[in-house]
């Protein structure tokens, strides 16, 4: 209540502005008083924008927090080690020379690591009894898998980032290694979206995480085409609008694709979750 | 306040009818519902805290229709489920806190009803205890303080009392009836001593219909000259247990103490009692059983 009330509110404050600015130009002799209470308005409407965001940004960096504190426990461990394990054998036998199979290797490796931590969400929920809690808060249950989901695209995010510091750092790895970031996080919430639609079918983890590297594997073996390396390399070209050598539109592109596909994907996994009596049965 | 359900029907895609047609209609203190297991008081709990869908019928809470403004009801609902989960890695302090957030509680406001919460569940002291070395008792504390959160207008709590050991039940009695004083508490449960300690008003659920529903000393009435106790040996023992009118067996200095619920009496010897609710239940039951 109080919450919609500070909204409302804030959305009203919006108008003093513009109301002032109205006055100054209908009562163009009155400037001195007009200016004055036009400043005080936006003075007063900024203070409240600052409160507002300072009071939302600590708001989802708790739930941030207490969200990651529940699910990266031991799979976060064995990223980071696999993550070192898998790049320094990448780079031992001499293929970080070749940009294109480490840029394809590191898809592959946090794609795997997203449906690792993913497949977890709602299945260890459910065996923990914490489902029913959770979905009896006001916060409705889109925006807690959402938040989750964005919580492990993160985390996969900094891994990802940790791992391109340090070959950077001790390797001759450059190429791609900054749009790889934009890859990392984009695609890391379609897997991890298309993982947790997968849970509400196979309802147990494993189960989950099996079943969603079978997809996965299938869009890597015979759907490559469509996968973000080779539109990094081959972008689906729209037009040259951008600069020509970078083809940074037609990669914008592609990932804006790639958010309707998630929210295709959400829209059916809210709507499954919606008529999930078997949770709780 | 008020909670109000017409006609709720459930049907499982199974085909199992979980409810048929429920009637309710709920007021401020403690409301006891009451039925043995399967009756569907798990599913009526799931649709009244809006977990579940009715396939049939209207549910009004507060004036709010739960289909038309599910989000202005959640925000007036406290919920302590039967298996109350909860993050063992999380002290009881950072889990309050972790749930206040989700109920949209910010900043200074959380701290203190937080604080506010856990004082009145006494469990200040290991607040900065992980949730995984409390007891029984203490998690169910925590359950209740997580539901009143918000400070809710409704709280629903589903079969609370099961597996706490005697001293923490009649704590936690005391600590539902406190709650009872000023909102809506709905209690789900079989155990009949905790809607006789407790409760108000009372519904009797069973096979997904409710069979009664007012007063529990209503209730027992209809069980008064039916109740009887008499003396007897263990023979008596093995033709009684079979029978489901059959109360309670004690023994004492006299010999075997049988407590029965029955139109006439069972012995000569038998002597009329005054009936507890767990006698009317009984009863209930068993005039329910012959109808069927």
């Amino acid at each position: 209540m109080e919450e919609s009330r500070q909204a409302g509110w804030t959305v009203y404050s919006l108008f003093k502005p513009i109301k002032a600015a109205w006055h100054l130009i209908r009562h163009p002799k009155r400037t001195v008083s007009n200016v004055v209470s036009g400043v005080a308005a936006v003075w007063g409407l900024l203070i409240r924008l600052i409160r507002w965001t300072l009071q939302e940004t600590a708001f989802w960096f708790h739930l941030f927090r207490y969200t990651s504190r529940q699910f990266l426990r031991v799979e976060a461990y064995l990223s980071v080690l696999g993550a070192f394990a898998f790049f320094g054998t990448i780079i031992l036998q001499d293929m970080s020379a070749h940009p294109r199979v480490m840029l394809e290797y590191c898809y592959i490796y946090f794609t795997i690591v997203m449906v690792l931590l993913a497949m977890n969400l709602l299945p260890r929920e459910r065996e923990r009894d914490t489902l029913e809690i959770l979905w009896s808060q006001p916060m409705t249950r889109a925006r807690l898998i959402v938040m989750q989901l964005i919580t492990l695209s993160v985390w996969v995010f900094f891994l990802c980032l940790l791992v391109i510091v340090f070959f950077r750092r001790f390797t001759a790895y450059t190429e791609g290694s900054l749009m790889i970031l934009l890859f990392v996080i984009t695609s890391s919430l379609a897997v991890g979206a298309i993982t947790v639609l997968i849970s509400t079918f196979c309802r147990h983890a494993i189960a989950t995480g099996l079943v969603s590297l079978l997809v996965m594997g299938i869009h890597f073996f015979w759907l490559r085409k469509l996968g973000p390396i080779e539109i990094y390399y081959n972008p689906i070209s729209i037009g040259q609008v951008w600069n020509q050598n970078l083809n940074l539109f037609d990669i914008l592109f592609d990932r804006i694709c790639l958010f309707v596909l998630i929210g295709f994907i959400l829209d059916y996994l809210f709507r499954r979750l919606k008529q999930t009596a078997k949770w709780f049965t | 306040m008020e909670v109000v359900c017409s006609n709720l029907t459930k049907t499982y895609p199974d085909g199992n009818e979980a409810l048929r047609g429920v009637d309710l209609r709920i007021q401020d203190g403690l409301f006891g519902l009451l039925g043995p297991n399967g009756a569907g008081k798990t599913t009526l709990m799931q649709i009244l805290t809006l977990l579940l869908q009715p396939t049939d019928g209207t549910l009004i809470i507060g004036g709010y229709d739960s289909r038309k403004h599910p989000d202005k009801i959640r925000e007036m609902l406290g919920y302590l489920p039967q298996f109350f989960g909860f993050f063992p890695e999380l002290t009881a302090r950072e889990f309050l806190d972790y749930l206040g957030c989700l109920r949209g509680i910010r900043g200074k406001t959380l701290k203190n009803q937080v604080d506010e919460v856990l004082s009145w569940v006494r469990l200040q002291e290991v607040r900065h205890k992980k949730l995984k070395t409390f007891s029984g008792g203490m998690l169910r504390r925590v359950g209740i303080a997580q539901a009143l959160l918000g400070n809710p207008k409704l709280i629903i709590v589903d079969e609370p009392t099961a597996g706490l050991d005697p001293e923490e039940r009649v704590n936690f009695r005391n600590l539902l009836f406190e709650l009872g004083q000023d909102r809506i508490v709905v209690l789900s449960t079989h155990i009949v001593k905790d809607i006789e300690e407790t409760c108000t008003n009372m519904a009797l659920l069973l096979d997904g219909r409710i069979r009664f529903h007012g007063s529990p000393f209503s209730f027992v009435q209809a069980a008064k000259g039916e109740t009887w106790e008499f003396y007897g040996t263990s023979e008596d023992m093995e033709e009684l247990s079979k029978r489901s009118n059959l109360v309670s067996v004690r023994e004492d200095e006299k010999g075997i103490c049988f407590r029965v619920v029955a139109p006439s009496a069972p012995r000569e010897s038998a002597r009329i009692v005054t009936p507890n609710l767990e006698d009317a239940y009984v009863r209930f039951l068993e005039i329910q059983k012959y109808a069927a």
